[in-house]
């Protein structure tokens, strides 16, 4: 499946210390800088701003569940997603990406993540993580 | 209440204002050749969802004016008795028209502003349903263009701002065209199956009406406010094929003549996307996507089994059966559940 990739064991914690590094993680984007983390504590989710050269170029949100993301958590994942894509993107999910990170997803969720990346082509991908 | 913006020629205007009656075409300009089958149909597409009452405007093309406020006297019907003095047409699409009892008094001067106002607040984006009144390159040439009752009150208020007795000196003396034998237009539907223009009148005419089997098939009660061709976006050329509130909900409708493939659904879901984004849209609303079409791709239905499992992503499959030798249409709910197995 497209847009599905391994992540190592401490990736996730790396990235809480220094967003940078996820330039390590996504090769496809890493001309920007990731900074200003910021903790969304009631989605669990976090959420990192992508820049180049100072200039805005929209967000990352990361959400981990060391568990099997199983549909019921992807679904709260996913509409704390477009909750945050209204509020700070006014809607435009051309500004800002979702990525799970998990020890495994379900193949309903695969199977969503699969149907939505084919037919909202022009939004950015939801990205699934599978820790290695 | 419904409301529409016509254009007419300079020529044509002052007959028209007299007579309250305006026709739309059936030939190709200075000749005796017919209009194709999907131009017909776009007319008729157009008219057809007119009822008495709703609200007319006219732009009268050449003068680059815009004139109103006048109301629907007679529903829109088909009829060759020749009123215009056009060499070649009868402009046989017709509806009737009086001035709107609340502002006789600018009918009566045959009140205008100019069109330079009326982009003026396009520009401000005080009007959701029309980008421009001009006939553009690539796009559709219509001359009625049906609009969002919102909209209707920003027009008024320029009418009403730029009116000064001053400006008109002579009054219009009304002299009604009594119509005697015209045809339904609903009669004039037709190829539906094979043109999509034709299935979107059905859908145009059936939203018009307090009760149709579509809005029965689409879960709509009452009255609904709705425009077609209606432009996402200013700059973006691209149109819904029509728009539709009612209540707190939202629709986007799209149809196909025969089968809705998968970029038929991307398309539908990237307007309601575009939708979403205007700063006058109501984000509190949800917008249902329907797409409709006689049969649906597998890879679509496959789609919108998973995509449904998230309430926000709504999307139904309206089928349509052309019925009465494909001159009208009815209409089935084939949007899948989760235990669709293809």
């Amino acid at each position: 499946m497209k847009h599905q990739n391994t992540i190592g064991l401490d990736d996730y914690e790396k990235i809480l210390i220094k967003p940078n590094h996820l330039k390590n993680i996504l090769k496809d984007e890493n001309i920007f800088d990731f900074t200003d983390k910021e903790e969304l504590v009631n989605s669990k989710l976090i959420l990192i701003k992508k820049e180049f050269n100072s200039f805005d170029a929209g967000f990352i949100l990361i959400g981990k569940n060391n568990n099997v993301i199983e549909w019921e958590n992807f679904k709260n994942y996913f509409l704390s997603y477009s909750d945050i894509a209204k509020q700070r993107c006014n809607f435009n999910f051309r500004e800002i990406s979702l990525l799970l990170i998990s020890s495994d997803f379900t193949t309903e969720v695969r199977e969503f993540c699969q149907e939505y990346n084919d037919m909202y082509d022009y939004r950015k991908p939801i990205r699934l993580f599978i820790i290695k | 209440m419904g409301a529409f913006i016509c254009s007419i020629s300079p020529r044509d205007w002052p007959v028209a204002l007299k007579k309250g009656i305006y026709g739309n075409k059936l030939y190709k300009k200075g000749s005796k050749e017919l209009l194709g089958d999907v131009q017909q149909l776009s007319i008729i597409r157009d008219l057809i969802s007119m009822k008495n009452d709703d609200l007319v405007f006219f732009h009268v093309i050449g003068e680059k004016t815009v004139h109103g406020i006048y109301q629907v006297s007679k529903e829109p019907f088909y009829d060759e008795t020749k009123i215009w003095d056009d060499e070649f047409e009868s402009f046989p699409y017709r509806f009737q028209f009086k001035p709107h009892p609340d502002f006789r008094e600018l009918c009566l001067n045959d009140a205008c502003i100019s069109v330079h106002s009326f982009y003026e607040i396009i520009d401000k984006g005080e009007i959701r349903s029309l980008v421009s009144l001009e006939f553009e390159q690539n796009i559709e040439r219509r001359s009625i263009r049906r609009l969002l009752s919102i909209d209707t009150k920003q027009i008024i208020k320029l009418l009403l701002r730029d009116f000064s007795r001053d400006k008109y000196r002579e009054k219009i003396n009304f002299d009604y065209h009594q119509t005697t034998d015209f045809e339904s237009l609903n009669d004039k539907v037709y190829r539906v199956g094979s043109i999509e223009n034709a299935i979107t009148a059905v859908i145009m005419y059936e939203l018009s009406e307090d009760t149709s089997n579509f809005k029965k098939i689409i879960g709509l009660k009452g009255k609904c406010d709705f425009a077609n061709e209606f432009f996402v976006a200013p700059t973006t050329r691209k149109a819904i094929d029509i728009f539709t509130t009612w209540d707190t909900q939202t629709a986007i409708i799209e149809c196909k003549s025969k089968k809705v493939n998968v970029f038929g659904l991307q398309q539908g879901l990237y307007y309601r996307d575009l939708i979403y984004q205007q700063n006058w849209y109501d984000k509190t609303n949800k917008i249902i996507l329907i797409l409709v079409g006689s049969s649906f791709h597998k890879d679509v239905i496959k789609a919108v089994v998973h995509l449904n499992k998230i309430e926000q992503f709504e999307i139904k499959l309206i089928k349509y059966n052309p019925i009465e030798n494909n001159k009208w249409g009815n209409f089935s709910d084939e949007t899948p559940k989760y235990n669709w197995f293809g």
